[in-house]
């Protein structure tokens, strides 16, 4: 068992009652038998993002919290920021800028600013954000119907 | 009836009358006469350096002369000895109170006068207090400190809920009551109740913390009666023979059953003293009173014929010998037979030999620690405890600690979060309470939690896990965090977690295989006419991936890079910092290319570098007159 367990169960309870996350961030649970695997449920609340939800996981590392989590989406989102990997680029968890401090909610608070503002100055897909910043009514149109087609539902209530 | 009154003079290392302090005085008297010590007035007539004990009968005090040494440690001297045979058992007098008192308002004082004094109150009448006590003269001391006590409470009722908040506070009296300010007034009668000079107890050094001496073990230096302490093996030095006729031996005698281990000891001495140094070890009978499992006893005779046989210098290295075998034969014993916690008295600083040159015993101890931590010496050994109720020689060992491990110590009892260490220290306040009070030690005194957590990693704080200064001390770290945060070879931006400033340059993850090599060509490169040109060689073999990189286990290819800089005053300075930079590990990572988009490389982590002679800004050559500003802030953010 990791130092970092306690701090995580903290996080987690924090997290699950977080009134900012409560609508956006849903069925955020850690994995059964490993504390430093989390998923959740991203659900966006503005367009073209807003007819689906997205599960991402969140990966501590052993040394956490000296070094920061890494944030991967599982459902396919077409956004300027998310490789067709999944992974994010998100400076708040960069490992440069990372501090020890950070916790998780305010992970999630970041990866839900940039879902819902996207940043195409620093690009992991050039393609989609050009689309954005050269003809942001295709890209919402693009975005929105790569939505529907691919996202998981959204959670009903 | 019969008093003893000794003085305690001033004398180098306890410089300050104060440190010797009414507990040392109360608990050193009540394990030696546990039968018939009734109480200790200290300060007495007003003077600090005077302290009066009461006991039922006449005590002998088997000495050859009155001086003698408290817990080893202290001088002292009996100036009067005196027989009353003819007073009652009790004395009672009256205490007329400033208002009505409830019961609840009185209970502080009620145990502070009991603790203290042995004094027994009760409220005969609305206003008025009676007191039962031994002697007139602790009568007197006590009915003082109520009177002055009463005056200081909220005279209005309608005060009584802030009444009701000092009584809380006061509810855990300060451990040294004794430790008074220079220039605190006089109050009227021989002692008097007053407030803990908190500047003194900062100034004089660290004598309260723990202190990681490697992954395993761990040094807790700590003010309180070593006999209180949970540990599996006490360290009690005595005479070449055994001795339990006197210090700290005698209280352990006394409290485990003299004749018992006595027999134990001639046993374990086969006939033949000990060498001075050399150590026994003696299982505590069943039924002993100690918390300790066993003793070791050390042949440490204080005996000042050593000082004529040898220099001050020989001594000293004697010395070094005796405290390296200690921790030799304790690393030992912790793998035959599990003893982990050790307690143990500052070995040596009681050494008549040193008195003058106060620092010494600590030096040996800090060295003697220092090299068995560094070096994994010891064993299984979880904690070393180090106790005493002077401060002053607890204080004198933290300082050398931390200029000897490199590390800042906690000064003061940090509030009020260490409640649950102090009130296990409320040990012997009177001679019934002493076994209830041990007992009242947490049997498992490891998870003894101080009910805060790490702000990093949220574990509860305990004595197993302490809290540990770090940077601007705005929150509360845990030590294995703090030993985290301060690791040479641990990658971390070198940003406070608490507040965010520098508290050191950044630490990376660039490979350790790497050489940086800087040499001279002259020609001079584009935008920089008239200087010569640095070039600057990184090279890196291959290696296998560490628990810092992205793929741990994996391997990575070996790289080098040539880059380059003007060999102008500016130039020269950036390189000078990118050297250190570059033994912190920051100039380069293991990830994927940027240009490649390879993973698993070495890549350039946040400085850029220029290959190229030319090109300008897009072929990563010069010239670019804004290049060396921004490699330098790039530097600055790194901490370099």
């Amino acid at each position: 068992m990791g130092a970092s367990t306690r701090r995580l169960q903290k996080e987690l309870a924090d997290i699950t009652k977080s009134e900012a996350l409560q609508r956006v961030f849903r069925d955020v649970q850690a994995s059964e038998n490993n504390i430093l695997a989390w998923s959740g449920l991203i659900v966006p609340e503005n367009p073209p993002y807003n007819k689906g939800a997205f599960r991402i996981n969140i990966d501590f590392p052993v040394e956490y919290p000296f070094k920061p989590p890494k944030v991967t989406f599982k459902t396919k989102i077409y956004h300027p920021n998310v490789d067709e990997k999944g992974q994010v680029c998100l400076p708040i968890i960069n490992p440069e800028n990372w501090k020890p401090a950070t916790k998780t909610e305010q992970v999630v608070q970041a990866l839900i600013a940039m879902v819902h503002d996207p940043e195409p100055e620093n690009p992991l897909r050039g393609d989609l954000a050009e689309e954005f910043l050269r003809d942001k009514k295709k890209f919402m149109k693009n975005a929105e119907e790569f939505t529907r087609k691919n996202a998981e539902p959204r959670p009903s209530d | 009836m019969f008093t003893l009154t000794i003085s305690i003079p001033k004398s180098s290392r306890h410089s300050n009358p104060n440190e010797v302090s009414w507990e040392l005085v109360h608990s050193y008297f009540s394990d030696l006469f546990s039968q018939e010590f009734l109480c200790v007035v200290k300060p007495f007539n007003g003077d600090h350096t005077l302290a009066k004990l009461y006991f039922k009968n006449k005590v002998t005090f088997s000495r050859r002369s009155d001086e003698f040494l408290i817990n080893n440690t202290v001088p002292a001297k009996i100036v009067e000895r005196k027989e009353e045979p003819d007073l009652p058992p009790t004395i009672s007098g009256k205490v007329k109170l400033p208002r009505k008192f409830t019961e609840q308002e009185l209970a502080p004082i009620k145990v502070d006068l009991d603790e203290q004094y042995q004094v027994e109150m009760q409220l005969t009448e609305p206003k008025l207090a009676m007191l039962h006590a031994c002697h007139p003269e602790v009568l007197s001391c006590a009915q003082s400190a109520l009177r002055k006590w009463a005056s200081e409470q909220p005279t209005s009722t309608a005060s009584r809920a802030s009444s009701v908040i000092s009584s809380t506070s006061r509810s855990r009296r300060p451990l040294f009551p004794d430790v008074v300010s220079q220039d605190a007034p006089a109050v009227e009668g021989a002692c008097a109740v007053v407030p803990v000079d908190t500047q003194y107890l900062r100034d004089l050094g660290p004598y309260d913390f723990e202190l990681a001496l490697n992954d395993r073990c761990s040094l807790r230096v700590e003010p309180r009666d070593i006999t209180t302490l949970q540990c599996d093996a006490l360290i009690v030095t005595t005479s070449c023979a055994l001795s339990l006729n006197f210090g700290l031996a005698r209280i352990v005698a006394a409290k485990s059953g003299q004749q018992q281990l006595l027999r134990l000891c001639r046993e374990a001495l086969q006939g033949q003293n000990l060498k001075f140094g050399d150590t026994r070890l003696v299982t505590l009978p069943p039924g002993s009173q100690l918390p300790a499992r066993h003793i070791l006893f050390l042949a440490l005779p204080n005996d000042s014929r050593l000082e004529q046989t040898i220099d001050h210098n020989a001594f000293k290295e004697v010395m070094k010998d005796v405290i390296n075998a200690l921790l030799r034969t304790l690393s030992q014993l912790s793998t035959e037979l599990g003893i982990q916690v050790v307690g143990m008295t500052p070995i040596g600083a009681s050494l008549p030999y040193w008195t003058d040159r106060s620092e010494d015993f600590a030096h040996v101890l800090a060295e003697a620690f220092h090299s068995a931590g560094s070096r994994n010496r010891t064993g299984d050994l979880r904690r070393l405890c180090i106790c005493d109720l002077g401060l002053e020689t607890l204080a004198t060992l933290g300082r050398v600690l931390e200029a000897r491990f490199g590390v800042q110590l906690p000064r003061v009892l940090p509030p009020p979060s260490r409640n649950l260490s102090v009130e296990g220290r409320e040990f012997a306040s009177r001679p019934n309470n002493t076994a209830a009070a041990a007992a009242a030690v947490s049997l498992h005194a490891d998870d003894e939690e101080f009910g805060a957590d790490c702000e990093l990693c949220c574990e509860p704080l305990s004595m197993a896990k302490p809290a540990a200064a770090f940077h601007c001390n705005r929150g509360q770290l845990c030590v294995t965090c703090v030993r985290r945060l301060n690791d040479p070879a641990a990658p971390g931006n070198g940003l406070c977690p608490l507040c965010m400033d520098r508290y050191r340059p950044a630490v990376g993850s660039q490979p350790a295989n790497g050489t940086m090599t800087v040499t001279k060509e002259a020609l001079s490169l584009p935008g920089h006419p008239g200087y010569a040109t640095q070039v600057v060689t990184y090279t890196f073999g291959p290696g296998v991936q560490g628990r810092e990189h992205p793929n741990p286990g994996l391997p990575y290819r070996g790289v080098s890079r040539v880059t380059y800089f003007p060999d102008s005053p500016e130039g020269r300075a950036i390189v000078e910092r990118l050297q250190a930079a570059f033994r912190g590990r920051a100039v380069f990572t293991i990830g994927t290319s940027a240009t490649t988009g390879m993973d698993n490389t070495i890549t350039w982590a946040t400085v850029h570098h220029k290959t190229r002679i030319d090109g300008g800004p897009e072929g990563h050559g010069y010239p670019d007159p804004t290049y060396l500003t921004r490699i330098g802030e790039e530097l600055t953010a790194l901490g370099y």
